[in-house]
């Protein structure tokens, strides 16, 4: 009797920490509100082989302001050039959109991510391996700059990018 | 305090508020073919610069994806998940009767002299497929697939190849027997495979699925 309620305690424990993982892992994937014009959460590029000119970068990017925010262009110094793209499944055939800007109201939470609005990183200036990171800019229709590191991650590892705290810029931006 | 039936019962339903839904219900489903056709012949290359022709589709399955090397999105990130489909896989059959994925590189001008090194990076066993444009379009068609090679934007050096985006699952008789249509999930798509090379191999022919 007593190692029957033993039993029975550990499949409750056990359905616990199956819920409690769970949970654990929904919240993890959650952006991180900040202050700032926006705040990046979970910016990670998966790591390609080196003879890739073009590679996709993926990011939660929210708008915790009053004023609606738009991304008009990006640009990092690792890469010849920076532009949103949106992947667009149609008719059974995949192909890319290109994302001239990007408006985001107040209090909005738009995801970047697989096959969807995502980041091409155009022709890599530098080799860069797993657990290397570059900062990526993003321009807002205002004149503002806000930078923010982008991780280079492992294939198993699309969900981990590490959450971001940003630094603003207005008007210029120095490296 | 509690039975060792209520607590059973509780612990059930708890499980099952919290479980994945069934992969039967799940998206990225594979359509099966109803009348699978022979492949008809083609000549291409593989990467490594080797003959590859409908020889290389015959007693072994295949699942040929159609893409290309600087696609920076879908193509990897389908190649990954198919990584994870043949580990899976893995684990219910033996290495001989594991799917081979084939990757139909569309874009040979920029394909050709990387496609060994993209393609070692997702896995070394990865074969990658290219050629002439008339030889591609015999084989992309006979899978049920198209591509189209777009112009390049004024003032950019970057063009986007529109191509599709299943998969063809191809049998060890060189026969498209079914599409794995995204969005891809891992597990589903396993089972299915699954089903498919079980019943593929019973009396030496595929059998109509559900």
């Amino acid at each position: 009797m007593a190692k029957s309620r033993l039993c029975n305690r550990r499949a409750f424990a056990v359905a616990i920490l199956y819920m409690a993982t769970l949970n654990s892992a929904q919240t993890s994937t959650e952006a991180t509100i900040e202050s700032g014009a926006l705040t990046v959460a979970h910016a990670r590029q998966p790591h390609m082989p080196a003879v890739m000119s073009s590679l996709a970068g993926y990011f939660t990017v929210h708008n915790p302001s009053a004023q609606r925010v738009v991304i008009v262009g990006l640009s990092s110094p690792n890469f010849e050039s920076v532009a949103m793209h949106r992947s667009v499944l149609k008719h059974s055939s995949v192909s890319m959109e290109p994302v001239t800007s990007l408006e985001i109201a107040p209090g909005e939470t738009v995801r970047f991510a697989p096959h969807g609005l995502h980041v091409m990183l155009h022709k890599s200036k530098f080799a860069m391996d797993v657990g290397d990171h570059y900062p990526v800019v993003l321009q807002l229709d205002d004149g503002r700059r806000q930078t923010f590191s982008m991780h280079v991650v492992g294939h198993e590892c699309d969900q981990c990018g590490a959450t971001q705290k940003q630094t603003s810029h207005h008007h210029h931006h120095d490296y | 305090m509690f039975s060792a039936a209520r607590t059973r019962r509780a612990v059930a339903a708890i499980l099952i508020m919290f479980l994945p839904a069934s992969p039967a219900l799940a998206d990225g489903s594979a359509v099966v073919v109803e009348s699978p056709k022979t492949i008809p012949a083609f000549d291409l290359i593989d990467h490594n610069g080797e003959r590859f022709s409908g020889e290389q589709l015959r007693d072994v399955w295949s699942l040929v994806f159609i893409g290309f090397t600087s696609c920076p999105d879908v193509c990897p990130v389908t190649l990954m998940k198919l990584e994870a489909v043949r580990a899976e896989l893995g684990l219910r059959f033996p290495p001989e009767r594991i799917p081979q994925l084939v990757f139909l590189a569309v874009d040979p001008a920029r394909d050709k002299s990387v496609l060994g090194e993209y393609l070692a990076h997702f896995h070394p066993q990865n074969v990658g497929v290219t050629g002439k444009h008339e030889q591609l379009k015999i084989l992309t068609e006979a899978l049920g697939g198209f591509y189209r090679l777009q112009q390049p934007k004024p003032g950019a050096d970057y063009y986007d190849v529109v191509h599709t985006a299943a998969i063809a699952v191809v049998n060890p008789m060189g026969q498209v027997v079914a599409k794995i249509r995204p969005p891809l999930s891992v597990q589903p798509i396993a089972e299915q495979l699954t089903y498919l090379i079980r019943r593929g191999t019973d009396n030496g022919k595929v059998a109509a699925v559900q």
